[in-house]
């Protein structure tokens, strides 16, 4: 959590490979009012970057190059940070123990963004 | 007849005939413009291929007979199984036999119906053949002046000889021939028509006339002097058929060349003459003499005769038996008036046993009972599929015998004997012992019956002529001294005959001598016995007991020990002194003593036998009495001086005993005579139960005769298609073979099972993939279920037998990580019935996996493809903030999308495989002109990852470049070159320097642009290395550094 001019912002954590879509991301949150960690492109960065910070909320993209973001989305579910996976593939190969999150299939949107982190956004708010 | 006259030529085969007529045909020329009729003996339960069979010898069409076809020229027609065949009008007529029993003259049948139809256009021909078929109907064609022909041994030999034989033995046979030459004859003889009509047309004219009549005069001189008969006054249009048709068979075609040879050849006298005669034996031939026969000859035969006689008839050369049952026709006619018949036996003989089989059989085609009456018809025959058969009544008076009339004893005690035109072809040396041979086989006043051209009357001694017309002959009354006993002799052929015959002459007296002699011996001659000069008795006449008594003692043939008292003391000097003298001598008046005591003057006489020269002399002595025995007195007296008295026995005794006697034998003479009668009626019954089994036998026979043709006929056909078949079998074997080795080749694992779900056969495949054995076969598949881990196996299997369809299902067998198709296909046979299924795996393995690659590779891209759209929105977020106004961004937006594209089209050319640098660099700096960029570096692959990644930067400094740097002036060019070396990490690490040269003077920017960032940011993330840039004096410089990434590593 954060605050910006008085006000608290949300902190929100972007893990995402491609660091255009990294970058779309953090700027188009950032227009939303929130606080951007990232983009950050692998899992050791992430799991690095969540022992120094508490972050509101998340969003994963899933395929990380070669890897997976799932140790990532373990670590925020363990603390109970609430995230978002984003996706570009259709079929739903995540395990069944994320099956409840919300996932956003990419191309990502602003309203898109809003309406996934709606329930973080409204947890901050 | 009108109109069509062509030659209808029947041919007649049975046993052997496939054979026969496969020659015939061979020999036949092409377009004979006859009709052809096959009529064969074929059993009723057997399919007859024979159409088929005939089609391969001739290119003529070949049809199956049918009721109402045509016959017409060059077309062949087969009789059907189990029918009869005939001809209307040259229209067949079949009709289905009616009749299961397989006494057959179908042969028969046809031809008299062809002759009847068509008369001198019929041709018969006779192939080989078990029976005597054809031979009657051969003969009816012959009487209409048709042409006939039979198969004799030639390149082709008849398998079955008797059926042509019987016919050319009856003398109605035009051309005995080799099968494979009766073409050309038939050919020659339809040809002859058009001959013929000349010749009739001839006969119109004046001069034909003439010369005609010039010919006539001629052949009938000819006649006259071979054989003693006058043809003259013969019907002119018979009288030159008949010439016609010996002329055909002689192949001349004119009067004058014939004439020659009849000069030339007595044979063809005789043959011409026969011809003429011929008088075909039918029956009731000569109505006219038959009756006379009906009216003079047969009542007197029964005339005072009674029950217990038999009237005894003699039919020589019966042929085929018509003769034969005329007579027994006649006979029974005159019978049913008879209150008391007696017994009539007809024998019937002949040396042909075919036309015997003929006779036998009773069975006649309608054309021959053309002279016989419709209430006879009616009364004697009974009609069977077109043919006639004999009543049972008339048959069984007949009696078929093979007999030769030269060679065999003749019958004897004959009441009348018939033998129609068989002298004609006897010559008259054979004439001169066949006479006396009826004569002596004649009963006294027995009655010969001849055909109208013979006679007897030169034979007045023997016979006397009771017709002269119609040949009737009577044997004469006499008992003739010299009775014309026929020679028999096996040895002696007929044209010796004239010669043994005197041989027989002398012989015969003797015998008679012999005979005569011998009884008279027997009784008038004295006893005697025959000694040897030791007094030994060689041989013992009859009664030489009154002077001979057995000796006492051992049995002795010495003749002195056994001569009787008084006897003994004269028998021995006078069998010395003959001995001695080896002469006659006699001693009168000796006396013997006989057993009832009285005394015998004898006379004995002993005389050496002449003849026997050579061997042990011999004697005759002979015992003659000289008056009855004497007292003793009177004996006494007589010898002078006989001193005896006279010892008087009673002669009341004597009678008493002989009455005795003759009563004792009386008695045994009674008895005898009851044993002989009752003997007598055993043997009587036992004749008739022999007769009505030889009647039975004869018939079974007959039959079996039938069913042995019926069979032959059937066995030749199964030869054919069996050769047939074996042509299919080998044919079946290729194919078979071609399915094993289709079997062997494909990798289709397939398995055949039965209703039962029985493995029938399978694929090799199958036994690789489901290792099943040979073994296995015969086994239930469903035993095997576990190996395909199809538990719905068995259910699949019912419903496809239930609803016909197939079936599919995929199937993952246990032991293999394969994957098959299971298809399930119902297996048809002929008859469209579901006789089993059809399994087939096919592997679907490798195409599983390819739908496996090709789903992931789908998801790929459409990851991809979403991720590329990621990057678009973000380029389009970036490129949105650095520009400042909608027409730089919608510039360089577009610039860097269309960057992005041709990167795309590089890759999707490489197929997305990883793409070469070089291509990579050329690709992104052609639009601004390659003249000015100087590209070199080693060959390096990129995936298709970072490929895109790099086209960006480059593209992003070529429009920098554009824009700012070097390619902004017209002088400034680009350096692009890389490195590629090893590194640690096993991947190439290569170094890109990007190098502006004779550009404008470069400034440094204030803040760093979007370009800078996607170049250094690309080159981070995306190539995983570094970038530096410096703006030097003579312009930009990057070097840019990363490690080439697997092949695959972005899959």
């Amino acid at each position: 959590m954060a605050t910006r001019d008085g006000r608290t912002v949300p902190l929100i954590l972007v893990v995402e490979d491609e660091w255009l879509i990294g970058e779309y991301l953090s700027q188009t949150l950032q227009d939303m009012g929130c606080q951007v960690v990232g983009p950050i492109s692998t899992v050791a960065a992430a799991l690095e970057s969540l022992a120094a910070t508490h972050p509101d909320g998340a969003i994963l993209d899933v395929r990380l190059g070669g890897e997976t973001s799932l140790a990532v989305a373990d670590e925020l579910g363990r603390r109970g940070i609430p995230f978002v996976f984003a996706t570009g593939c259709t079929d739903n190969d995540l395990p069944r123990r994320f099956a409840s999150r919300p996932l956003l299939l990419k191309p990502l949107s602003q309203s898109d963004l809003r309406s996934g982190l709606q329930g973080v956004l409204e947890a901050i708010n | 007849m009108e109109g069509a006259k062509y030659p209808i030529v029947g041919i007649g085969a049975s046993a052997g005939g496939i054979e026969a007529l496969k020659h015939f045909f061979g020999g036949l020329p092409a377009d004979t413009g006859c009709a052809f009729v096959i009529v064969t003996h074929m059993s009723p339960d057997h399919r007859s291929l024979l159409p088929e069979i005939v089609a391969r010898f001739t290119e003529m069409p070949v049809h199956a007979a049918a009721n109402g076809m045509n016959a017409d020229p060059n077309n062949v027609y087969v009789l059907p199984k189990d029918a009869v065949m005939g001809i209307e009008k040259r229209v067949l007529t079949v009709r289905k036999h009616s009749s299961a029993r397989r006494r057959r003259k179908s042969v028969d049948q046809f031809f008299a119906s062809l002759s009847k139809d068509v008369g001198e256009y019929a041709v018969g021909v006779v192939l080989s053949g078990g029976d005597g078929d054809g031979t009657l109907g051969a003969k009816a064609i012959k009487e209409n002046a048709g042409f006939t022909l039979a198969q004799t041994a030639g390149d082709s030999t008849p398998q079955y000889p008797d059926m042509p034989r019987s016919a050319i033995e009856s003398g109605v046979v035009d051309a005995a021939v080799p099968a494979e030459e009766m073409g050309a004859r038939i050919a020659e003889f339809a040809h002859s028509f058009s001959a013929m009509d000349h010749f009739e047309k001839a006969a119109h004219t004046a001069d034909g006339q003439a010369s005609q009549h010039e010919s006539r005069s001629e052949i009938c001189a000819i006649l006259t002097s071979r054989t003693g008969h006058d043809f003259f006054g013969y019907k002119d249009k018979t009288f030159w058929r008949r010439v016609q048709r010996r002329m055909q068979v002689n192949r001349l075609d004119g009067f004058g060349p014939y004439i020659d040879l009849l000069r030339r050849d007595s044979r063809e006298v005789d043959a011409l003459f026969r011809d003429l005669l011929i008088k075909v034996t039918s029956f009731f031939r000569d109505a006219e003499a038959f009756g006379v026969l009906q009216k003079e000859v047969i009542p007197k035969l029964f005339a005072n005769r009674g029950v217990a006689d038999t009237v005894r008839i003699w039919v020589p050369a019966c042929a085929t038996g018509e003769e034969a049952y005329s007579i027994a026709i006649l006979v029974r006619e005159h019978v049913q008036h008879l209150e008391q018949a007696p017994k009539v036996q007809i024998f019937a003989s002949d040396i042909d046993e075919a036309g015997l089989t003929v006779a036998r059989a009773a069975r006649y085609p309608e054309a021959l009972l053309d002279s016989v009456p419709p209430e006879r018809r009616k009364r004697f025959f009974h009609a069977e599929d077109g043919s006639y058969v004999v009543s049972k009544e008339v048959r069984e008076l007949c009696i078929f015998s093979s007999h030769s009339l030269i060679r065999d004893p003749p019958f004897s005690r004959m009441d009348l004997i018939s033998c129609r035109n068989l002298l004609i072809y006897l010559g008259p040396e054979i004439q001169k012992q066949v006479i006396p041979t009826f004569h002596y086989a004649l009963r006294p006043g027995g009655y010969l019956f001849l055909g109208a051209s013979e006679n007897a009357t030169q034979y007045g001694d023997l016979f006397t002529p009771v017709d002269k017309k119609f040949r009737v002959f009577r044997r004469g009354d006499d008992s003739v001294a010299h009775a014309h006993l026929p020679h028999i002799g096996s040895g002696v052929t007929a044209t010796h005959f004239g010669r043994a015959n005197h041989a027989f002459r002398g012989l015969g007296t003797i015998a008679l001598r012999h005979a005569a002699e011998s009884q008279v011996l027997e009784r008038f001659a004295p006893a005697h016995v025959i000694v040897n000069r030791d007094g030994d008795v060689v041989f013992y006449s009859q009664r030489t007991g009154k002077y001979l008594e057995a000796a006492a003692g051992t049995p002795s043939r010495q003749l002195l020990g056994m001569a009787r008292k008084g006897l003994r003391l004269e028998l021995r000097t006078a069998l010395r002194e003959a001995v001695d003298s080896e002469r006659r001598v006699e001693r009168e008046n000796v006396a013997v003593e006989t057993e009832d005591g009285r005394i015998q003057l004898v006379q004995l006489t002993i005389d050496p036998i002449v003849e026997r020269s050579d061997a042990e002399r011999l004697f005759l002595v002979v015992f003659s009495d000289i008056g009855a025995p004497l007292d003793k007195e009177d004996a006494a007296s007589k010898l002078a001086p006989p001193p005896k008295n006279h010892k008087r026995s009673s002669s009341d005794d004597m009678v008493q005993q002989l009455d005795r006697e003759l009563r004792e034998t009386r008695e045994r003479l009674q008895t005898m005579v009851e044993q002989y009668e009752t003997a007598l009626e055993e043997l009587k019954s036992s004749n008739e139960e022999l007769v009505s089994v030889n009647e039975e036998l004869q018939s079974t026979n007959e039959e079996l005769e039938a069913s042995k043709e019926e069979l032959q006929s059937v066995n030749e056909e199964l030869h054919s298609v069996n050769s047939e078949l074996n042509g299919k079998i080998e044919m079946l074997d290729r194919t078979n073979s071609d399915l094993t080795n289709l079997f062997e080749s494909t990798r289709a694992a397939t398995v055949f099972l039965d209703r039962d779900l029985v493995i029938r056969s399978y694929t090799p495949a199958m036994s690789q993939i489901f290792n099943i054995r040979p073994g296995d076969r015969g086994r239930p598949l469903t035993d095997l279920a576990s190996r395909f881990s199809l538990p719905t196996l068995d259910a699949d299997v019912r419903q496809v037998f239930i609803t016909g369809e197939s079936l599919e299902r995929s199937v993952t067998p246990v032991p293999h990580g394969m994957q098959f198709q299971l298809r399930i296909v119902p297996y048809r046979d002929q008859d469209e019935r579901i006789g089993g299924v059809v399994l087939s795996f096919v592997d679907i393995t490798s195409l599983a996996r390819a739908e496996e690659h090709q789903r992931k590779l789908i998801a790929e891209l459409n990851h991809r493809v979403k991720n590329m759209l990621a990057i678009v929105i973000g380029i389009a977020e970036q490129t949105y903030r650095s520009s400042g106004d909608p027409k730089t961004f919608k510039s360089r937006f577009v610039e860097r999308i269309k960057g992005m594209a041709r990167s795309y089209e590089l890759l999707s050319r490489e197929n997305w495989r990883p793409a070469q640098m070089s291509d990579l660099v050329r690709q992104q700096l052609e639009p601004f002109g390659m003249d000015r960029v100087a590209s070199n570096g080693p060959e390096v692959r990129l995936s298709p990852r970072q490929a895109l990644s790099l086209g960006m930067i480059l593209h992003e400094l070529a429009t920098n470049a554009a824009k700012y740097g070097a390619l902004s002036a017209e002088k400034g060019r680009v350096h692009a070159t890389w490195t590629a070396k090893n590194t640690k990490n096993g991947g190439a690490g290569v170094e890109f320097r990007w190098l502006e040269r004779d550009g404008p003077r470069p400034k440094e920017p204030e803040a760093e642009g979007f370009g800078l960032k996607l170049i250094r940011e690309e080159a981070r993330h995306a190539l995983g290395g570094s970038v530096q840039s410096a703006f030097k004096r003579d312009g930009l410089e990057v070097a840019l550094k990363f490690k080439i990434e697997a092949a695959d590593g972005d899959t």
